[in-house]
């Protein structure tokens, strides 16, 4: 394994922040349905990232996006299974978020509202595999689970989403 | 299954508010940072009683490496860091504010400006000042933190091209997260500081932490039947103050619980036990006894224990303000003296 300066780490984990750190804001936005919780979830996979960057510019880290999520998915459900979550209820009511509102955006407004109020198993299959783009294989690998429970998990929660968006009307 | 990317845009445009923007990188790469410190061998921790070696060391900075420092850093090539012991190198309270040098000249050349860069001990001063401004003293004071600071270069050349500051970065002593920085301009000892509520607001994980959790094994798992210090103690630590004692002129725990037992006699309420929940835990800044009365006394392991009812008494006056049957829903947390404080 090659050895590298700080600056050179730090340079690397600068890049990661730019071309991933919105998404995995916004993913643990809905993920969280916190802000405030999510500028920490967020904050806290990169640093997490960071205490294996040397294997990513080793090239030992294959998929770095799959990496990243996997970090930013477990942070979150650890954030959630802490004991402060577990007794008081810091979730903000949907319409409470500072979504963004527009005469024309209404229908996308109305399917990010569905996703956030999924249960978070059925959550995180939507996050993964529609808003980061992963494959269903690779999204099973980040879940650790096999890849037809995957698939069977993907197609509850579009019957799920469906069922939200049409008493939403 | 065909893949719509109806949900990425949905999302996308959902929360275009929500950005990673550069202060979220700050904030990542200081902690990195700190955490990279944390890992080295603490040498802070054994000079305390060597103060010629201090001073020694302290004399060769001057004369050898901050101006060495100084050339490098402009070169943007080299950075220093150094964790700062608390005792050696805190100013008196007393000590007058930073004084910028007027002569002060901008780091334009490799020629020696050593002259002009304020040492650690005046960012340090400046760092102290600061907090007792803009923090709130009456929780945590500038000696529970550790400080550590770091003359650093530009971490965005673009935006601050030419500037060289002290970062100190300020961390709770008792590792509940709370942590207070401030940066300060090495030339000009100017100060930019990092939102305050963070110096007092501890992390979601404080509770879990060792030091919290060793509260509970001294004291037991119910923090009802703790003595009133030892709950202020608790919360100012890691709940984020959100419990104190009684001050002169309010009603003390013992009233309060009789209050409440009598309020509460509908509810077969024999044993009353009392938090007095602070003026920040409350939205309108009145501090407020929340009273939890059960039908036996508690004893041994408390966890399950469940109150009959809750009784809200004015701290000061000692005027009841509600009696309500015990809600495990929403009075669980307060029971622990939990409240969102942020």
């Amino acid at each position: 394994m090659a050895s590298y300066t700080e600056d050179t780490r730090e340079q690397a984990l600068t890049q990661l922040m730019h071309l991933y750190g919105d998404s995995i804001k916004r993913m643990c936005g809905v993920y969280l349905r916190d802000t405030g919780m999510a500028d920490d979830a967020a904050q806290e996979t990169f640093i997490k990232a960071y205490d294996h960057i040397d294997e990513w510019l080793d090239g030992e880290i294959g998929n770095e996006k799959a990496w990243l999520m996997r970090i930013a998915i477990n942070t979150c459900k650890d954030t959630l299974r802490s004991s402060w979550m577990r007794h008081i209820d810091r979730h903000q009511t949907i319409e409470a978020l500072p979504l963004s509102i527009t005469p024309n955006n209404e229908e996308r407004l109305a399917l990010t509202q569905a996703i956030m109020a999924l249960a978070p198993k059925y959550k995180e299959i939507v996050l993964l595999y529609y808003y980061q783009d992963l494959t269903l294989r690779t999204c099973a690998q980040i879940l650790g689970i096999s890849a037809p429970t995957a698939t069977r998990r993907l197609q509850q929660a579009q019957k799920k989403l469906r069922i939200q968006l049409e008493e939403r009307g | 299954m065909k893949k719509d990317s109806s949900i990425r845009y949905a999302i996308d445009e959902s929360l275009s508010s929500v950005r990673f923007n550069a202060q979220d990188e700050r904030s990542v790469l200081r902690r990195v940072r700190a955490q990279r410190q944390e890992e080295k061998p603490p040498v802070h921790a054994k000079k305390r009683g060597l103060r010629l070696d201090f001073a020694f060391a302290m004399g060769m900075v001057l004369v050898l490496v901050i101006p060495l420092t100084v050339f490098t850093l402009h070169a943007g090539s080299l950075r220093t860091q150094r964790i700062v012991p608390l005792a050696d190198t805190n100013p008196s309270v007393d000590a007058p504010p930073v004084k910028v040098s007027e002569t002060a000249q901008p780091v334009a050349s490799a020629a020696p400006v050593s002259d002009s860069v304020i040492d650690e001990s005046a960012a340090i001063r400046a760092a102290r000042d600061c907090y007792n401004a803009v923090c709130d003293t009456s929780i945590f004071s500038f000696e529970e933190f550790t400080v550590t600071c770091t003359l650093d270069a530009p971490l965005y050349p673009a935006e601050t091209e030419g500037d060289t500051q002290y970062t100190v970065v300020m961390e709770s002593v008792y590792g509940n997260g709370c942590t207070f920085e401030v940066y300060v301009d090495a030339l000009s000892g100017s100060v930019l500081h990092s939102d305050p509520k963070y110096a007092t607001l501890p992390s979601i994980s404080a509770l879990q932490s060792e030091k919290a959790q060793a509260w509970y094994k001294k004291n037991g798992n119910c923090l009802l039947t703790w003595q009133p210090a030892a709950q202020a103690e608790f919360s100012r630590r890691y709940e984020g103050a959100t419990l104190r004692e009684a001050k002169d002129g309010e009603i003390p725990f013992a009233q309060a619980a009789e209050i409440a037992k009598n309020a509460a006699a509908s509810y077969d309420a024999a044993f009353c036990y009392p938090l007095l929940f602070s003026e920040r835990a409350a939205a309108d800044g009145i501090a407020r006894y929340r009273v939890f009365c059960f039908a036996d006394e508690i004893t041994g392991d408390a966890s399950s224990a469940q109150p009959a009812a809750v009784v809200v008494l004015n701290a000061a006056t000692g005027a009841v303000e509600s009696v309500r049957a015990f809600d495990s829903e929403s009075d669980s947390a307060l029971m622990k003296g939990w409240v969102d404080v942020r």
